[in-house]
C-alpha cells in the first residue's frame, strides 16, 4: 500500500474513532473540529466519509 | 449468458464495502417495548460503539506506527482494552437476548448472529454503522 493510501486510511480510522464517541456524546468540542478537518480535508460529505470507514474496517476486519 | 445491470455492479460494489445487516437496528429496536429492553437495547448500542471505536483504533494505530506493536506491552494494552470491550458487548447481547426470553418475546435475531467472537463482532460493527449513519439521532444515553 502506498504511504498516501495508508495516510488517508488512517485519517479515515481516526474518523471513524471520533464519530462513534460522538455517537455516544462523548467527543469533545476539540474532537469534533478535529473530525471537521478531516472531512475537509478529504473533501468528502458526511455519508460518503461514513462509507469510506466502513469500507476499510471491512477490508481489514 | 447473463449481464449485470449497472445498478446490479454498483449494488454488489457497495454491498462488498458495508457489513452484512443479520438483524436490522429497528426492528431490533421495536421489539424492546418496554422500560427494560429498551434500557438493555441502548446499552447494547452504547458497547457496540465502544467496540468501534476500539478497533479504529486498533487498525489505525497498527497503520500509522508499525513499530509501536513491535513493543509487547504496549501491544497487550491496547488488545487488552478491545478485548474486554468486545467481551462486555457480548455480555450485553446475551443478557438482552435472555430478558427477552423471560418476556416470552422472539429471540430468533440472536440465532441468526451467531455464537463466536468474530461473528459478534461483525455484528458490534453493523449495529454501529447503522446507527451511525441514522440522521439526528443523538448519543446514546
Amino acid at each position: 500500500m502506498s504511504s498516501e493510501m495508508t495516510k488517508r486510511q488512517v485519517k479515515l480510522l481516526r474518523y471513524g474513532e471520533l464519530i462513534a464517541r460522538q455517537k455516544r456524546n462523548e467527543a469533545s468540542p476539540e474532537e469534533i473540529e478535529e473530525m471537521e478537518a478531516i472531512r475537509q480535508e478529504l473533501n468528502l460529505s458526511i455519508d460518503e466519509i461514513i462509507r469510506e470507514v466502513e469500507s476499510v474496517l471491512t477490508k481489514n476486519y | 449468458m447473463h449481464l449485470l445491470s449497472n445498478d446490479d455492479v454498483a449494488d454488489l460494489l457497495l454491498a462488498s464495502k458495508q457489513f452484512k445487516i443479520l438483524v436490522p437496528l429497528e426492528t431490533l429496536r421495536s421489539m424492546c417495548d418496554n422500560e427494560i429492553l429498551t434500557e438493555l437495547f441502548e446499552n447494547m448500542i452504547d458497547y457496540a460503539l465502544r467496540y468501534t471505536e476500539s478497533v479504529c483504533r486498533w487498525q489505525r494505530m497498527a497503520m500509522e506506527d508499525p513499530s509501536s506493536f513491535d513493543d509487547r506491552a504496549t501491544r497487550q494494552a491496547i488488545e487488552d482494552t478491545r478485548h474486554t470491550v468486545h467481551t462486555a458487548f457480548n455480555d450485553h447481547v446475551n443478557i438482552l437476548s435472555r430478558t427477552m426470553v423471560l418476556l416470552g418475546k422472539s429471540t430468533k435475531w440472536r440465532e441468526l448472529i451467531g455464537h463466536n467472537r468474530p461473528d459478534l463482532g461483525r455484528f458490534a460493527l453493523a449495529l454501529s454503522f447503522e446507527y451511525i449513519k441514522q440522521p439526528n439521532k443523538g448519543g446514546v444515553q
